[in-house]
């Protein structure tokens, strides 16, 4: 047959179709054991030697046309069907995702996590105590003796007369140095439990931060360096504080902090109560008769003592207007954090 | 404490300063203002008038019609009820437009027919005192048209003060006064007006005094007064006692409560013709004598309680609180005046043993100075000198005289504990104008000083007069400055750093931290514990809901998961971290623990995927993945806790002791709590958890050579565990065994009941060379003869 004519009938059968079976039918056709061109290439032996060499060459030529068509054919089909198929495949992207959430860390740990991380940073170790104390360490080692009218700040739960739930952390201080030499560079946060009767703003259980810092030359001067620093990091940015004199037995020079509102940078607001500060801590150099109870040598060693609650400041921090939040464990109030 | 600003001003002269600068300065020296409240505010508009006219209501008996000048071009027509007054009389008016106390505002109104443009005051409708007989008439010389407030001082600033539990000094006008001067060196501190003289020791009293206890009572003056015309206080003393918040009673009480609040000083006056012997004895109690107090409780004393008796029984108790039987009234004619000064201590003890807190008994508390006694007799005579002539003698017995300390103070120690260099001039300066009297100074390097007596109860060392010069010099007068430190590293002691770890592994994994109260009901912990269990249980609580520490930490946090239940949340997972207690032969113990609880409802249910409810593998695998930093791996086997589901209930153990449980709550208790879906629940030990140490562990070789897998499927009686399966594969496995899965589970139609149908898949690869199949075959055949040999189970035939 003449190369043109299979040319022109394997065109006209090419553009019939556009499914990749009958793409497939086609090369059968053409390219199969007995198909047309193979046939065509099988009968070169029959021609006369002189023919065979043209013949052959124009075969073999027209071999490569037909399965180039057929390939790209075979493209052109692959690519529509994709084309159809992703026009298929079209999603709304607005309906919800799927996802694997993470649990929240309750407030008071988050805000515990972060003060440790800062005084982590700044060379303190976290230490631990026993929340059923007794009065020894949660007073009298302390220097508030029995029937001083300080005692009037802590109302106590007792066990027996010698046992109580401690009412602060600071007998960790007196733990602590038991055991250590100075320098001594803690915090040690922990829950402290007082008598209150539960309203907005008192709960018989809540949480304290107390550090501690003895050494040589430790001053007054660097108890303020310190807590500027770590009440800056706190608040992520630069705050101003003031120191007003106070009275804790175990520590003299005594001072209560208070820091500039956050909320109103110290203009007054409600938070604030019109103040523009906020009482943050208790502070103070650890007191003569705290080092005689732990063997110390006042002389040779000073140092300071710095007592925070935590839920309150977590309340300044975040607006919360009543403390009994942080012990109900809803959960729409614990994953606000 | 309440301090009124005006008499603050009788003591000190600080009338160029600002209310602002005033409230700053005293938070500088330790004096924390707490709130501001403008006095008299409510009274508006009311003001000095004479009454020019005075005639008959028309039309009411019992009503004047009254014409008053208040200083305006037209004089007022007023309709008053009272008839206590005359023409020419000074009343005070208000006027319409103004406000009375109680929020009441002055409106024109018409009385029976006639209009009255104000009202004259009686001394209730200004709250002065509950005196409603008759109006207020003032004194003749009060100046017409002038406000009333400022008239008569009932205009003033009164300022809440939060006092510090050391300075009983500051408890009173006079002693805020004085710390003031120290800070206002240029203000002067003026001593109250005093009578000239007490009288003569020797002199005339009408009333003796013995003190037969020999300690407790240091110092007591008794002043007597004869022939007194007790009765209403004049309007000043009424007007000042309003803005203590203090009630007026009777002359002679306000002026004890007036000095009280003035001078600091507690005083107390016995009605002489009340008491039996006219003799006044302090001594101890006997036991079961009886005292009826001024608040008319009859309270039971013992020889621990100090008290004011007659010859023949109890009329005070000592420091706190008078005796009812004793008291003045206003029929009153002879008064006995007592001027003490009691120990703290024991005024302590007693006021808290009866469940007393008085205004005395504070003061006594917190020590009030016995050397100034006499300045509050002399005060008391001068206030009662209108109606009164106090007897010509007195009696002062001071058995106990106080110890004066003399402390040195080193300059330079000043610094060691500051960081400020203080000069010497400075030091000086600021202790003698605290009064600190310097006794010796004739050394640059310290001084020595006398401790003013009432400053005894908080001045005795030289860190206290530290205290003192930086207080007064200013807390903010001095730079931050770090000290020099050698650098050591942060960290966690004990088991913080483990908690921590757990705590974020645990949020990882979806579970919200709460936080519960240590302290719950002791009926309600029941339900969990051994009946033996020793609880730890506050003899003091706020009620029985708090009475006893949490012996587990579960029981409270379901009662937050069963909250959260209630307000619809279904999907709850919360865990936390807390101490528990008991008692142990006589000793509290408390350790940490860790509960999880989720409820079957699952966290993540997703619109296009089906829902997967949590059961009791949902727990163990988050478990076992929350155990990951172990020393060692934490091992489940079946267990007995008896308000867990007792088929589907698992013990939990470390290094081979028991540290928690897990498992689906009983039942019967999910019922009784109120649960309607399945609650999973485990609690462990966290003091028998040990963590890996080193920061990095070994490394282990990995294999080049490949591995092949093959898989066994075994009818397993219910009776073999599967980790029983599990430990036979692992111990016939050889060195070429990599690891061992279940990858199939099936019980029901196909298997025999009591049995279920479990495969496994295991791994096999060499790290030295690439297995054979022959060598791989020989090893599985070896763990499945194990299996059929060793255990019950049989191999699944289809």
């Amino acid at each position: 047959m003449e190369i043109e004519l299979i040319k022109k009938d394997f065109g006209d059968k090419l553009d019939a179709l556009n499914e990749l079976k009958h793409l497939d039918d086609l090369r059968i056709e053409y390219f199969g054991k007995k198909g047309i061109l193979t046939q065509e290439l099988k009968n070169i032996g029959t021609l006369p030697p002189e023919e065979r060499s043209l013949r052959g060459k124009n075969l073999n030529e027209l071999k490569n046309i037909l399965n180039k068509t057929l390939q790209d054919k075979n493209n052109l089909i692959l690519d529509e069907i994709m084309t159809n198929s992703i026009e298929k495949e079209k999603i709304d992207v607005t309906l919800p995702g799927r996802w694997k959430t993470i649990g929240t860390k309750h407030i008071v740990e988050q805000v515990i996590s972060r003060i440790e991380e800062i005084f982590i940073s700044m060379g303190f170790t976290v230490e631990e105590g026993p929340e059923i104390e007794t009065c020894y360490y949660n007073f009298e080692a302390l220097n508030i003796p029995d029937y001083h009218p300080a005692r009037d700040e802590h109302d106590t739960f007792f066990f027996d007369p010698e046992h109580i739930l401690r009412t602060q952390t600071s007998p960790v201080q007196i733990r602590t140095m038991e055991t250590m030499k100075p320098p001594v560079r803690i915090i040690a946060p922990g829950k402290c439990y007082r008598s209150d009767d539960i309203d907005p703003s008192h709960l018989p259980m809540f949480h304290q931060i107390e550090g501690l810092y003895i050494d040589e030359g430790v001053t007054f001067a660097d108890l303020k360096a310190t807590l500027e620093l770590f009440l800056t990091e706190l608040f992520r940015k630069k705050v101003k504080l003031r120191f007003r004199p106070s009275y804790f037995p175990f520590t003299e020079p005594s001072a209560e902090v208070d820091v500039n509102c956050i909320i109103c940078d110290g203009k007054g607001c409600r938070v604030c109560s019109n103040k523009g500060w906020l009482e943050i801590l208790g502070c103070g150099m650890v007191d003569p008769e705290v080092y005689k109870k732990v063997g110390y040598d006042s002389e040779k060693y000073t140092g300071w003592a710095f007592g925070m609650g935590v839920e309150r400041i977590a309340m300044q921090l975040s607006g919360i207007p009543d403390i009994r939040y942080f012990y109900e464990n809803d959960k729409r109030f614990l994953c606000q954090y | 404490m309440r301090l009124p600003l005006g008499q603050l001003k009788k003591f000190i002269n600080i009338d160029n300063i600002s209310l602002e600068e005033l409230d700053d300065q005293l938070t500088q020296i330790g004096i924390e203002v707490e709130e501001i409240h403008e006095y008299g505010k409510e009274i508006n508009s009311v003001f000095v008038g004479q009454v020019k006219e005075k005639d008959k209501h028309p039309n009411a008996d019992k009503l004047n019609l009254c014409v008053v000048d208040i200083g305006r071009e037209e004089p007022l027509n007023v309709v008053c009820g009272a008839d206590n007054f005359s023409i020419g009389d000074k009343v005070a008016v208000a006027t319409i437009g103004g406000t009375l106390p109680g929020g009441f505002k002055m409106k024109k109104t018409k009385i029976r027919g006639i209009a009255s443009e104000g009202m004259i005051c009686a001394s209730d409708e200004l709250e002065i005192d509950s005196d409603h007989s008759g109006i207020m008439v003032l004194s003749n010389d009060a100046p017409v048209g002038k406000d009333f407030t400022e008239y008569i001082n009932l205009a003033d600033h009164v300022l809440e003060l939060e006092l510090t539990a050391n300075r009983g000094d500051h408890l009173s006008v006079k002693g805020i006064a004085r710390d003031l001067a120290a800070k206002y060196t240029q203000c002067t501190y003026k001593s109250p007006d005093v009578s000239d003289s007490l009288g003569q020791k020797d002199g005339k009293t009408s009333c003796d005094l013995e003190i037969q206890a020999q300690k407790g009572c240091n110092r007591y003056i008794l002043k007597t007064i004869s022939n007194i015309k007790n009765g209403e206080s004049p309007y000043w003393l009424k007007i000042e006692l309003g803005k203590f918040g203090l009630r007026p009673i009777n002359h002679v009480v306000d002026v004890t409560n007036f000095i009280l609040q003035e001078l600091g000083h507690p005083m107390h006056a016995f009605d002489l013709d009340k008491l039996k012997g006219r003799k006044i004895i302090v001594r101890y109690a006997k036991d079961g004598e009886k005292l009826k107090t001024l608040d008319e409780r009859e309270i039971k004393l013992d020889s621990s309680d100090l008290v004011i008796a007659d010859i023949e029984k109890p009329i005070a108790l000592a420091g706190v609180m008078g005796g009812f039987d004793s008291q003045v009234d206003e029929n009153t004619k002879n008064i006995a005046l007592e001027f003490a000064h009691f120990d703290p201590i024991l005024i302590r003890k007693t006021s808290k043993k009866h469940g007393f807190h008085t205004d005395s008994s504070h003061r006594f508390e917190r020590f009030v100075d016995p050397e100034s006694i006499p300045e509050a007799v002399g005060r008391a005579i001068y206030l009662l000198n209108d109606i009164s002539e106090p007897d010509t003698g007195y009696i002062d017995l001071y058995p106990h005289l106080p110890l004066i300390p003399e402390i040195t103070l080193r300059i330079d120690r000043i610094k060691k504990i500051i960081g400020k260099k203080y000069p010497y001039e400075t030091v000086r300066r600021i202790l003698s104008d605290l009064q600190f009297k310097i006794i010796d100074e004739s050394k640059d390097e310290w001084l020595k000083v006398q401790v003013p007596s009432f400053r005894l109860f908080d001045v005795s060392r030289e860190i206290d007069l530290i205290e003192e010069i930086v207080r007064i010099d200013g807390y903010n007068n001095f730079s931050p400055e770090f000290a020099r430190v050698a650098i050591t590293p942060g960290k966690y002691h004990g088991e913080r750093a483990l908690i921590t770890k757990i705590k974020s592994n645990l949020t990882s994994l979806n579970i919200d931290e709460a936080m519960t109260f240590s302290f719950g009901s002791k009926d309600y912990f029941k339900e969990f514990v051994p009946e033996d269990f020793n609880f730890a249980i506050l003899r003091n609580p706020l009620s029985e809901e708090y009475s006893t520490m949490r012996p587990v930490l579960f029981a409270n946090l379901l009662s937050a998961v069963k909250k959260n239940h209630d307000l619809g949340d279904k999907g709850i997972q919360f865990f936390e971290i807390g101490k528990i207690f008991s008692m142990n032969s006589g000793k509290f113990c408390e350790h940490n623990a860790l509960s999880i609880i989720m409820t079957e409802d699952s966290m993540s249910k997703f619109w296009n995927k089906p829902e997967e409810k949590n059961d009791f593998y949902s727990l163990k695998g988050m478990l076992e993945n929350l155990f990951d930093f172990t020393t060692e791996p934490v091992v489940f086997s079946s267990g007995n806790e008896f308000f867990l589901h007792p088929g589907i209930n698992a013990e939990i153990h470390f290094k081979g002791s028991k540290i928690g449980f897990a498992g689906k709550i009983h039942p019967s208790f999910s019922k009784k709590l109120g649960f309607n879906s399945n609650i999973y629940l485990a609690e462990i030990n966290l003091s028998k958890l040990s963590q890996r140490s080193e920061f990095l562990p070994k490394f282990t070789g990995i294999s080049k050579f490949p591995g092949a897998e093959r898989d066994i499927a075994l009818v397993v009686s219910n009776s073999t565990p599967f980790s029983a399966i599990e430990e036979c594969v692992k111990a016939s496995g050889g060195n070429n065994l990599k690891w061992v899965k279940m990858f199939d589970y099936y019980e029901g139609e196909h298997v025999e009941s009591g049995f279920r149908s479990i495969a496994i898949r295991m791994f096999f690869q060499s790290d030295t060379k690439t297995l054979k199949e022959k060598e791989i075959n020989k090893s599985f055949q070896k763990i499945e003869k194990s299996l059929l040999n060793q255990l019950n189970v049989s191999k699944r035939t289809q």
